[in-house]
């Protein structure tokens, strides 16, 4: 192995998986793939997320990956491994923290069928069981029924609100803060 | 009598003649390895005798099957397809499921099928190889669509 990077990918996420869903490691290949599913995603997204969608912001998003402190997944179809939706792990801080954002979103027309959930699922898990952390946070847009739906499922909990929160698509938007602690998490059963 | 439906998520399976889109099965179908060049005149017919099923994704035509049939005795499934974004998410499973349980398509003595690669998923349905390959016969011409696949007249 050469660099961070490629320790990064020997990490073990790539082998996880369930019948319809396996993570995998965001790189180059994926680039088109990735660039024609934020084009086809791009009412589902409105106002919420604002994923790259040019090929250098892409690949700004990949370098960024390789950070200490980042990690990205991409939930891939078991079968055809079409790419159904991203997650990223961000501002992973340790020490007495042991804590981290949670990012993610699905593509067209992968929503809507659990495929978030189980990915979801197989992240947290590496999260808390690979990398060690104690507590993971996602901050969702009160309207984002959906996410939050999801992120309930899955056992975050409602910890407040933070008013104009995240800028997103040029608007200060306010956010809840969902989160969830490692002692808390119970892998559902698939 | 109303044509069948079945939901599942925000995906329909249709045998309304009304919900075939013809624009995106006679795309599909004229770059499919098994009907390579058919017209669109000639799958608009091809749509006419059948048992057409539509897969959607709310508004949108995603799948296809149809069935040919005395709906009595026996039943040719042919031209089934689901659009490569929408693969592995189980929806060709489930459209066979759909055609398979059509209530005009029941208790038939048998089904037949071509296929050069979903073997597996016919399967799950019960089909086979041909048991007594013997007693088939074919008349096939391959290269019927190489002209553009127009509709033959006799003159």
């Amino acid at each position: 192995m050469n660099d961070a990077t490629d320790n990064k990918r020997d990490a073990g996420a790539d082998a996880a998986g369930t019948d319809k869903v396996q993570l995998a490691r965001p790189g180059a290949r994926y680039a088109d793939e990735f660039l024609s599913a934020v084009r086809r995603s791009r009412e589902l997204h409105r106002g919420l997320v604002a994923p790259p969608d040019s090929p250098e912001k892409y690949e700004q998003y990949i370098r960024g990956l390789s950070r200490e402190n980042r990690e990205g997944f991409f939930i891939v179809l078991s079968d055809t491994r079409s790419l159904a939706g991203v997650v990223t792990v961000s501002e992973i801080v340790r020490g007495g923290f042991q804590s981290a954002y949670l990012g993610y979103y699905a593509f067209v027309p992968y929503d809507g069928l659990g495929l978030m959930r189980e990915g979801l699922g197989l992240v947290i898990d590496y999260c808390f069981k690979k990398l060690r952390l104690h507590r993971l946070e996602a901050n969702i847009q009160p309207g984002n029924a959906r996410s939050i739906s999801l992120a309930r499922g899955l056992g975050f909990r409602l910890e407040g609100l933070s008013p104009r929160y995240l800028k997103i698509c040029g608007r200060w938007r306010d956010h809840q803060r969902w989160a969830m602690l490692a002692e808390e998490w119970q892998r559902p059963r698939q | 009598m109303s044509a069948c439906e079945w939901t599942r998520d925000r995906f329909i399976v249709s045998c309304d003649p009304e919900k075939q889109d013809r624009k995106v099965i006679a795309e599909f179908l004229a770059s499919s390895y098994w009907a390579k060049g058919i017209s669109p005149e000639l799958v608009e017919k091809s749509l006419e005798g059948a048992l057409c099923f539509s897969l959607r994704d709310a508004d949108r035509q995603v799948g296809f099957a149809r069935v040919i049939s005395d709906r009595a005795t026996i039943a040719y499934l042919g031209d089934v397809f689901v659009l490569p974004e929408y693969r592995g998410i189980g929806l060709g499973k489930w459209l066979m499921q759909c055609v398979m349980s059509h209530p005009e398509l029941q208790g038939l003595r048998r089904w037949i099928l071509a296929t050069r690669d979903a073997h597996g998923l016919y399967e799950k349905f019960g089909f086979t190889p041909l048991k007594s390959p013997d007693i088939f016969m074919e008349r096939h011409d391959p290269n019927v669509y190489a002209d553009g696949g127009r509709l033959k007249t006799n003159t």
